[in-house]
């Protein structure tokens, strides 16, 4: 057996992370390229955020580059593989991380509120996975991680839309696996809990006091606590785990 | 043989990995014959495009059965580009 060291470095691989410029996507990149990935920061508006993140990943002596597109848009995220895949050759890891909230209580959501959550955190990583799948399946290896959330599994009230999206992403996940496993890509979920610094960001701290008090390890998770299961995913620690649900969410939804 | 007939096999051997190139015959059936499933005929299909720069619809791989076929389809249509 190697030393579990080895199987942990990404020397060598590029990963692409969408949402990379905040939250969980930002500890995610920062965690990859500390493993030795090239790792391309995605986002959508907040380019001085993922200049940030890419400056602290050079300060950390990791390598990457920042790219924005929209991962809305089937044809912004062709062209952006493409370029991605012409520069390094291949794209080895993916991480769908990039999401919205848009809450409200079912009777007073409006039309744009669900359709905006639906395209970016379900119709986005359905765009990406088409795109960088060709390049996986040609190379026999692949790794695609897809941020779901306890959400989607529990489900949260005044949240159908995002609950909807990120159960949604499970079954996603799950046929994928199934699809690609021949090819050796291997396919799974994260499902994060209550995470400081991400979307959760927006309850009250009564709010927060009253989850707290639900998760059996007391505390609310960090970034760093999601990014370290992406990078045991994403790592060849993981060779024989294909169309799972990782959990980290201290123990809140079992 | 002509030089597109071996790059086509040379093609369909890349994907199959588990088909001898020798085993592979103009008149071989890709499914029935070499054991291709889905996903190789997928990975078949873009290796083919990227290869001759051409664009293979549905219809069109539906009809594609034998390796001759496949030739056929790439000569076809690199003469009307």
């Amino acid at each position: 057996m190697a030393h579990p060291s080895s199987m942990i470095s990404l020397q060598g691989q590029t990963a692409l992370v969408t949402g990379g410029s905040r939250g969980i996507g930002s500890a995610v990149c920062s965690m990859l390229a500390s493993s030795g990935a090239f790792v391309v920061v995605n986002y959508r508006s907040s380019e001085a955020s993922a200049q940030d993140v890419m400056a602290g990943i050079k300060d950390l002596g990791g390598d990457g580059k920042i790219a924005r597109f929209d991962v809305c848009s089937g044809d912004e995220v062709d062209r952006a593989t493409a370029e991605i895949i012409q520069d390094r050759g291949k794209i080895d890891i993916l991480v769908n991380n990039a999401g919205i909230s848009r809450d409200g209580l079912i009777g007073r959501m409006k039309d744009q509120d669900w359709n905006d959550v639906l395209s970016t955190n379900l119709s986005g990583v359905f765009h990406i996975c088409r795109s960088v799948s060709k390049s996986m399946i040609r190379n026999r290896k692949g790794r695609i991680i897809n941020i779901s959330s306890t959400a989607g599994e529990a489900g949260n009230p005044g949240q159908v839309n995002y609950s909807a999206a990120k159960a949604g992403l499970i079954g996603f996940t799950k046929a994928l696996a199934r699809e690609l496993a021949p090819r050796n890509i291997l396919v799974n979920s994260v499902s994060p809990g209550i995470i400081s610094g991400g979307l959760s960001d927006q309850l009250t701290e009564d709010q927060l006091e009253a989850i707290r008090a639900h998760v059996p390890l007391r505390r609310t998770g960090t970034s760093d606590d999601v990014a370290a299961a992406v990078l045991f995913l994403s790592s060849g620690m993981a060779d024989y785990i294909t169309g799972q649900v990782i959990r980290v969410n201290g123990g809140l939804y079992m | 043989m002509d030089d597109l007939e071996t790059r086509v096999i040379d093609l369909i051997a890349e994907v199959l990995v588990d088909v001898n190139k020798e085993n592979i015959q103009m008149s071989s059936k890709i499914v029935e014959d070499l054991g291709a499933e889905s996903l190789d005929i997928y990975d078949m299909i873009a290796l083919l495009e990227d290869e001759f720069g051409l664009e293979i619809a549905d219809e069109d791989v539906e009809k594609i059965q034998t390796v001759q076929d496949v030739a056929d389809f790439i000569k076809q249509h690199q003469k009307a580009s």
